[in-house]
């Protein structure tokens, strides 16, 4: 298979008149209806109004008017973005009776508001917790490189539908590597902003303290402009005006679990960067805080639908939660101290190095029947787990981009690189540079 | 990477002597009753397998246990 165009080419194309918003628009609905609903990620295709929509744009070319950057680019979102006059489900059963959207999520209407056409909703882990894409209410998405391993969670169809080439953008969000972990076992470009750059109005919450708004994308500059439009033209906080970009490897906690098909080509990458390695002390204990937080903020928010009936949700989600009611509240605020504690003592470590790199996860994608790997020498479930790079970096709040490793591996591997907060920038020249090196690449989508 | 006088700022858990029970499938039961939650038995053994998971995620907490003075747990902001 060829490579799919990017968004900036795209809209390149319908801005000249080279092609148009609808023919786009009708590709990516078609590609989505053709692979169905396990292989897209698509869990709900809007052909109305994105074909309407489209028109729009394609009128606004007709009379000689420029519709955006994003003209006729089509994208998708998570099922936990406010689509209007479509219920949000967040992966869950018990959101099926909401109340339909009143209006779209604003990250929708900034993109569209650049021209841009939503296409449709993306499948994710019930509520997005979990770290799989196996919905035991909006079937499993499988991922594009090997179908009988998972994609990644949370926001797996978000990944799987730029994996395969059927958009160039999908806005997911992350709470604790929930864009990330999928990012990298597809072999998708993530972004997880800083902890509250891009607008979450109008999508529904998991964990207030973590929760962002993110964006996938197969080409780095498409997820660059994406972040600009969503960011309204607000100034950046970090100076990036800086030489020669010095990397380095996080190591103990993020050094251990690696398995075998990672570590070679993740010690080939860091020789060629320098091999330059620190320690980001207290990571352990930050995993935990995170898991704390998250258990206590999920089981609060969603107390009255396990107080109605807790059967509604899936049984891994449920136990989840019910357990997380059960935390008392000292240890949710010791949770959040160590939070406070530990950002404000981060900022030192960005003075010894730009960028920070670990893996996104600890290996190849698990296999869909036997979702498992391996953590401190036992089997343990990878619904769980497979973020154990990642959580420590959403507790501090870091932005980080997660990138594919160049290489002919089996299955994508990704890395994720980690900056200081408010820096992007710096992370999209320091991901540029990996990428025009040739040590980072995304693969080409496999065929069907 | 933190400096000496930082990590004073930090106590021993272990001098607070505390360490938590294991929950079992009576405590959780009753647990979730008190919290006004009623889920069917088969339930119990996944939300107490879970329940463990946290209270080992709350020990390694513990055992860095911050002087509450040292940081905010809450922000707040006019």
């Amino acid at each position: 298979m060829s490579l799919p165009l990017t968004a900036i080419a795209m809209a390149a194309q319908v801005r000249s008149g080279a092609t148009t918003a609808v023919d786009l628009c009708r590709d990516a609905l078609d590609h989505a209806e053709a692979l169905g609903a396990e292989r897209s990620g698509f869990t709900r295709l809007l052909r109305k109004r994105a074909l309407l929509r489209a028109a729009s744009v394609d009128k606004l070319v007709e009379a000689g008017l420029d519709p955006g950057p994003l003209a006729g680019v089509p994208f998708g979102v998570a099922d936990l973005f406010d689509v209007a006059g479509e219920i949000t489900t967040a992966g869950s059963r018990t959101r099926r009776n909401a109340a339909f959207a009143s209006r779209d999520a604003k990250a929708i209407a900034l993109l569209e508001a650049a021209g841009a056409v939503l296409v449709g909703t993306q499948n994710m882990d019930e509520l997005g917790y979990g770290f799989v894409t196996m919905n035991a209410h909006y079937g499993t998405t499988r991922n594009p490189h090997d179908p009988a391993r998972v994609a990644g969670g949370a926001a797996g169809g978000s990944a799987v539908a730029v994996a395969t080439g059927t958009v160039p953008i999908s806005l997911a969000f992350d709470t604790n590597g929930s864009l990330r972990v999928p990012a990298g076992l597809t072999g998708v470009i993530g972004l997880k902003p800083t902890y509250g750059d891009l607008p979450r109005d109008g999508v529904y919450p998991f964990v207030e303290s973590l929760d962002v708004v993110g964006a996938l994308g197969r080409d780095l500059d498409d997820l660059a402009l994406v972040r600009t439009i969503l960011r309204e033209g607000a100034p950046e906080r970090s100076d990036t005006l800086r030489g020669e970009i010095s990397f380095g490897r996080l190591m103990s906690w993020f050094d251990d679990n690696i398995s075998e098909e990672m570590r070679g080509p993740l010690d080939a990458f860091w020789a060629r960067l320098g091999r330059v390695g620190f320690e980001l002390p207290h990571s352990e204990i930050a995993r935990a805080a995170a898991s704390v937080i998250i258990a206590a903020e999920g089981a609060s928010l969603h107390r009255p639908a396990l107080e109605a009936d807790p059967m509604q949700f899936e049984p891994p989600v449920r136990e989840r939660l019910l357990a997380g009611l059960l935390l008392p509240s000292d240890d949710y605020l010791a949770a959040q101290r160590f939070r406070s504690w530990i950002q404000a003592r981060l900022r030192r470590q960005f003075e010894l190095a730009d960028v920070l790199f670990t893996p996104a996860a600890p290996g190849f994608a698990p296999l869909i029947a036997d979702p498992v790997m391996t953590f401190e020498g036992k089997s343990i479930p990878a619904r769980s787990h497979l973020g154990i790079y990642t959580q420590p970096i959403s507790l501090m709040g870091l932005p980080a981009l997660v990138l594919p490793l160049a290489g002919n591996f089996a299955m994508p591997l990704g890395i994720q690189l980690i900056s200081a907060a408010g820096n992007e920038p710096l992370l999209f020249r320091a991901a540029r540079q990996l990428i025009d090196k040739g040590l980072c690449a995304v693969p080409v989508p496999p065929a069907g | 990477m933190f400096g000496a006088r930082e990590e004073m700022a930090v106590t021993q858990a272990e001098a607070a002597g505390g360490k938590a029970a294991r929950p079992t499938e009576d405590s959780v039961r009753t647990r979730m009753a008190e919290a006004g939650v009623s889920a069917p038995a088969e339930c119990v053994p996944g939300v107490l397998s879970n329940l463990i998971v946290l209270q080992d995620h709350v020990a390694t907490l513990r055992a860095f246990a911050l002087d509450p003075r040292s940081a905010s747990a809450m922000r707040f902001e006019a």
